[in-house]
């Protein structure tokens, strides 16, 4: 169990906390945050290599917040694997064990002594073969396996992860991620990995605690923190694309009109006949350009920030594509069931690895397409489409609590 | 193949090149490859410095005979002085690494109020004349002085003895070590230690198994530079211990008192030796690369 209570400290003229956390024995949490929001400084003070201000640091149901780092018993792996470039990967490994404890008895019958634990953790981590090898000579994925076993070795309380996978290439950082799911569970270990990733978190850990400038915005699932981010800047990390500010009200039953005066557009829901009509507790925000959305769940008013992801939201080919448009600018939102329907044309399109990120000129919405869909739409600046957003993807958050907005 | 293509381009290229150059209005017919003026006069002006320091250094050496260099190895005196110059520099560098590895690696790895101060006093020797360092040690180490008199009980004396000889070169050398020596722990990526303190190491075992070893060349660089320094120390010494003779100060008598040439041998042995720890420093220090 690691436990921080109002852990503060400051960097120069950065400061960090006031932060409380808990991490529970045998948990995986991953601590995820844009770079310099002090996710680092948080491990470091963690492990004791950093003083603190304020707050106090439990390790193993113990008080260790004036403990030295090495009567901490928290293993700390970095981005940089530094491994002791005179040392053997053996001793590198058996280096803890050298220096508490076995460091007199060394040398046993004029032979060097073995360690029982090194060639468990070796074998675990799988660089037994490289046990009689030099730092120097191994990849960055086998260094860090080193690290691993090294910090492993000594049997800590709990492992700090700084960010350990970063400077990997793809292939060696997904083997590492199956590798530390693996070390977790076998060794029971307690586990707190920072990285600016959440596909990396999402890949590890169970829980995740967001920290935006110094301070935790967000704790639970990694699941739940994607699907439902505290604020603006959270759902940026996650990769929202579609975070935009609006106006919230009431859901209404009958199919609604232009929202505002002067708005070109329509947006409804349909009330269906289905008991799924999202008429309990949900709400409708208005975007900047007047479309409206609904949202399921929270039931807001007032100013508000509207969460989509990009993946949420399907592309289809506009049924009226052949005929006029129906409404002025065609971008009128239809009945859909349990889903906003949103008639737009296609603004911009951009290629990325994993689809084509559309952008469409209703309420600036960009959808990312499947690469494989892409090519059947024939999307191109102009096309019409159809956007289908169901009201469960419409993540509202309400300004005045969302604190950490940047 | 490719060097053909890359012949073929290069063709191409140049004269394009040199159209360029004259369209550019720049007078200069081939302007890039006449040496700049002051590349013509650095190096002319870098190689009389070069043989400055070249021409004493051979003339020493072409101007003493085999012969006359074997024997001088030969005489007692000579071989007495020359125990006694590395028997002191050993002992001053051995003292001298005790205090001042530690020292260094703090000076590296440490802020604290007053750090200018003691990397100010540390290298104030370099800018003291080393007679005056020898009025100053004797001040202090004389049989008078403060650390003179309490030494004095432990039978310890430092005028005209190898313990004076001991103080006079580590007082004037000790810069040397300390400075190489903070300089290769400074390379040292701290994070080493802080991995090895969360092994379970603790400050001075972090020091002594990773920082140490890591810094080990820049450090061994420093002792051995420390060492040749003291080696040659004179002013300090002829001060403080006239006797038992070193070797600089045993040129110094023979130059004094038989003439330059009598003095001549024994310089060339002392260069000689220096020269051989030179060399030893230099390959050291270019080893001293280490990957992380």
């Amino acid at each position: 169990m690691i436990r921080a209570d109002g852990l503060g400290l400051r960097a120069g003229s950065f400061t960090v906390g006031p932060i409380d956390l808990a991490v529970a024995d045998g948990e995986y949490l991953a601590v995820v945050g844009p770079s310099g929001a002090g996710k680092s400084l948080l491990l470091e003070a963690l492990a004791g290599l950093r003083p603190i201000a304020s707050g106090r640091v439990e390790a193993g149901g113990r008080d260790v917040t004036a403990a030295p780092p090495e009567r901490r018993g928290i293993g700390l792996v970095g981005q940089r694997a530094l491994l002791f470039p005179h040392l053997t990967v053996e001793r590198n490994i058996s280096f803890g064990l050298e220096v508490t404890g076995g460091g007199l008895a060394r040398w046993t019958g004029g032979r060097r002594r073995h360690y029982g634990g090194v060639g468990e953790v070796a074998e675990a981590l799988g660089v037994a073969a490289l046990l009689p090898r030099r730092p120097g000579s191994l990849s960055g994925g086998e260094r860090q396996r080193v690290a691993l076993a090294r910090a492993l070795a000594t049997r800590p309380r709990a492992l700090l992860l700084d960010e350990p996978l970063s400077a990997l290439d793809p292939e060696a950082r997904e083997e590492l991620q199956a590798e530390l799911r693996h070390v977790h569970e076998r060794f029971a270990m307690t586990i707190v990995h920072v990285t600016h990733s959440l596909d990396e978190a999402l890949a590890v850990a169970g829980r995740c605690v967001v920290m935006i400038a110094g301070r935790i915005v967000q704790d639970g699932a990694i699941d739940d923190v994607v699907a439902r981010p505290a604020s603006a800047a959270v759902a940026r990390l996650t990769g929202a694309r579609n975070v935009l500010a609006a106006i919230a009200g009431p859901a209404r039953t009958a199919p609604a009109t232009a929202a505002s005066a002067g708005a070109t557009l329509a947006a409804t829901l349909a009330p269906t006949d289905g008991p799924a009509t999202p008429a309990d507790g949900g709400c409708e925000v208005t975007l900047a350009d007047g479309l409206v959305l609904r949202a399921a769940g929270v039931a807001s008013r007032g100013a508000v920030t509207v969460v989509v992801r990009a993946d949420g939201i399907v592309v289809r080919p506009a049924r009226e594509a052949a005929g006029p448009p129906a409404q002025p600018a065609g971008r009128l939102a239809r009945p859909g069931g349990d889903d906003n329907v949103v008639a737009a044309r296609v603004a911009q399109v951009r290629a990325t690895a994993t689809g084509c990120l559309v952008t469409v000129d209703a309420g600036g919405l960009t959808a990312l397409v499947p690469r494989a869909y892409g090519e059947d739409l024939a999307l191109a600046p102009g096309a019409a489409v159809e956007l289908v957003i169901p009201s469960a993807a419409v993540h509202v958050i309400s300004d005045h609590n969302a604190g950490g907005q940047s | 193949m490719s060097a053909v293509d890359t012949r073929e381009i290069d063709d191409q290229a140049a004269p394009a090149d040199r159209r360029d150059e004259r369209a550019g209005g720049g007078g200069a017919v081939r302007p890039r490859r006449r040496p700049a003026a002051f590349s013509v006069v650095s190096w002319a002006l870098g190689l009389v410095l070069l043989v400055f320091v070249a021409a004493p250094l051979v003339a020493l050496v072409t101007g003493t005979s085999l012969h006359e260099f074997l024997s001088t190895i030969g005489e007692a005196d000579v071989r007495q002085a020359l125990a006694t110059s590395v028997e002191a520099a050993v002992l001053a560098t051995v003292l001298a690494c005790i205090g001042g590895v530690p020292l260094a690696y703090l000076l590296a790895r440490r802020d604290f109020p007053g750090k200018r101060l003691v990397e100010g006093l540390i290298d104030l020797p370099i800018v003291f004349p080393h007679t005056a360092a020898g009025i100053a040690l004797l001040l202090v180490f004389g049989r008078s002085g403060v650390f003179g008199r309490g030494f004095a009980h432990l039978g310890v004396a430092f005028t005209d003895t190898l313990a004076g000889i001991v103080v006079a070169m580590m007082f004037v050398s000790l810069p040397f070590l300390v400075d190489t020596a903070r300089e290769a722990f400074a390379l040292i990526d701290p994070g080493y230690e802080q991995v090895a303190r969360t092994l379970g190491a603790t400050p001075g075992s972090a020091f002594a198994r990773v920082a140490l070893p890591l810094a080990r060349r820049g450090v061994l660089a420093g002792a051995l530079l420390m060492w040749a320094r003291g080696m040659s120390e004179f002013g300090a010494i002829v001060i403080l211990a006239y006797n038992p003779k070193t070797m600089s100060v045993l040129v110094y008598e023979r130059f004094e008192g038989l003439g330059l040439d009598a003095a001549k041998p024994a310089a060339l042995l002392i260069v000689l030796l220096a020269l051989a720890v030179f060399i030893v420093v230099r390959a050291t220090a270019g080893r001293r690369g280490v990957q992380p």
